[in-house]
């Protein structure tokens, strides 16, 4: 088993790893470059906790080697904060209590980021459907909802760029 | 006491901690991503038959962490973007087989031409899976309660398969031979998937029932059926997803409905005809019973569907 060497950037600072195939990339995320913010719960492509954007739309980084991030583009959660100011999705979680124990947060607030970089309107049943690939087990998933139409407004507000 | 306590916090602090860090990996495997189609087969041919191919890995890297599965080679083939398109010529729909379940599901001519591979490509597993996943991988993979598979058979679909110097294609009708198994040889790529268009007289539609939004089918049933001047059916295929090895057709059910207007005593006639032709096997996600019970209704469903959609899309362009 021969290592590959990896290029890649995350939230936009480059990096060049030898990575062991076999490695899924939230391992990589978690134990190589220390952004512990994607998490890994099911590790069996269920519950979203680490879900992460590559080339702009949001996968399970659990389902995905770390080697074919090559020559990517990711967005973990804590690229979303900028200069220690709350990115509007972060806000709004908080705002419209989107979380109770905060677990699978990190992979809702990535899915929503998706979501609302897509530059249209969703209805609720919309919402639910796009994030029917994260699990919550402590919300009952209505103040998640409720957050991501708060982000959207709060966005909007500010010329509606999800940057 | 005191002592005994600090003990047995320190132990399950470490065994947490322990478990904690134990994620689920493959075994050891050499990893090549060639950069085009020719690079890709002449891996293929190279690398022997103990190699996987990894198109969207959505169902490959859970078998590969499982280690239900342990190729000595993956190839993965998720760089080659001449193989994600979807095409549209005279009487032909041609999509790539990279292209994702995602892309399907969004494309706005794919759901005016055929609206069951939206409804398809809709239901699979969840989005954040659907940006990866493609449809040349549900295909391939075969599992039983694969989508795609059954829809292919039903919209009877060809399959391009190229390995190095030579291009077959292959009817979707004998493509799947069993569970996870079909007619690709080791050193073989599907490329891509052609699905013919006919006028506005036919019609397709899928059904299924899952557990969970992201969970496997329980059963399916994808139909296409064709109408005559006078509004009867003309020919039907029936294929149905979770209910036995491979996408089973309902040859009889299929029989039974031409001719006739589909009305309630005819759906259900068809529907135990198409259940008689399935062999669902229970397992964790439902019983067999369970299955057929589901199985007529849905059948019942996609063939009503199919034939809304034959009559109203000649309705529709007249």
């Amino acid at each position: 088993m021969k290592k590959v060497k990896t290029t890649f950037k995350v939230n936009g600072k480059p990096f060049e790893l030898e990575l062991e195939p076999r490695r899924l990339l939230v391992s990589v995320l978690r134990e190589d470059l220390g952004l512990t913010g994607t998490h890994n719960a099911c590790d069996s492509t269920n519950c979203g906790a680490c879900t992460v954007l590559v080339d702009g739309k949001a996968v399970k980084s659990c389902t995905m080697f770390g080697v074919q991030a090559n020559g990517k583009e990711i967005l973990t959660i804590e690229g979303l904060a900028k200069d220690g100011d709350l990115h509007p999705l972060q806000k709004a979680f908080i705002e419209k209590q989107g979380l109770q124990c905060g677990f699978c947060t990190p992979g809702m607030i990535m899915t929503s980021y998706w979501m609302l970089s897509q530059n249209r309107d969703f209805s609720d049943e919309e919402i639910k459907r796009m994030l029917s690939g994260n699990l919550c087990r402590c919300t009952g998933y209505y103040g998640i909802v409720e957050s991501v139409k708060y982000a959207k407004n709060l966005m909007s507000k500010k010329g509606g760029d999800i940057e | 006491m005191e002592m005994h306590a600090h003990l047995i916090v320190f132990i399950s602090r470490k065994i947490f901690l322990f478990i904690g860090s134990f994620v689920m990996f493959p075994r050891p495997f050499d990893y090549f991503s060639p950069k085009n189609l020719a690079e890709a087969l002449e891996l293929l041919q190279t690398l022997g038959a103990d190699t996987k191919i990894l198109a969207g890995g959505q169902s490959l890297i859970p078998a590969l962490k499982l280690r239900t599965l342990s190729p000595k080679n993956v190839v993965d083939i998720t760089g080659i973007k001449e193989l994600s398109y979807i095409r549209k010529t005279e009487n032909m729909l041609k999509i790539g087989a990279l292209t994702t379940t995602g892309a399907i599901e969004n494309d706005s001519e794919i759901a005016a031409l055929l609206p069951i591979l939206t409804e398809t490509a809709s239901e699979i597993a969840d989005p954040l899976v659907r940006n990866l996943g493609t449809v040349g991988g549900d295909i391939c993979h075969a599992a039983p309660a694969n989508d795609f598979p059954a829809v292919m058979v039903a919209l009877n679909a060809s399959f391009t398969i190229a390995s190095k110097g030579r291009t077959r294609t292959v009817q979707a009708d004998s493509f799947f031979i069993n569970k996870f198994k079909t007619a690709l040889k080791p050193d073989e790529v599907l490329t891509e998937i052609q699905i013919p268009l006919k006028e506005c007289e036919v019609g397709s539609a899928y059904r299924k029932v899952k557990k969970g939004s992201g969970g496997f089918a329980i059963a399916g049933a994808a139909a296409q059926v064709s109408v005559a001047d006078d509004n009867a059916v003309s020919e039907c295929r029936i294929a149905m997803t979770a209910v036995g090895p491979k996408p089973m057709r309902a040859p009889e059910a299929e029989k039974a409905l031409v001719g006739k207007n589909p009305e309630a005593a005819v759906l259900n006639s068809i529907a135990k005809l198409a259940v008689e032709a399935s062999e669902p096997v229970s397992d964790v996600t439902a019983s067999a019973e369970y299955r057929r019970k589901v199985l007529g209704i849905l059948v019942k469903d996609a063939v009503e569907a199919s034939y809304k959609r034959a009559v109203m899309g000649c309705y529709e362009k007249s």
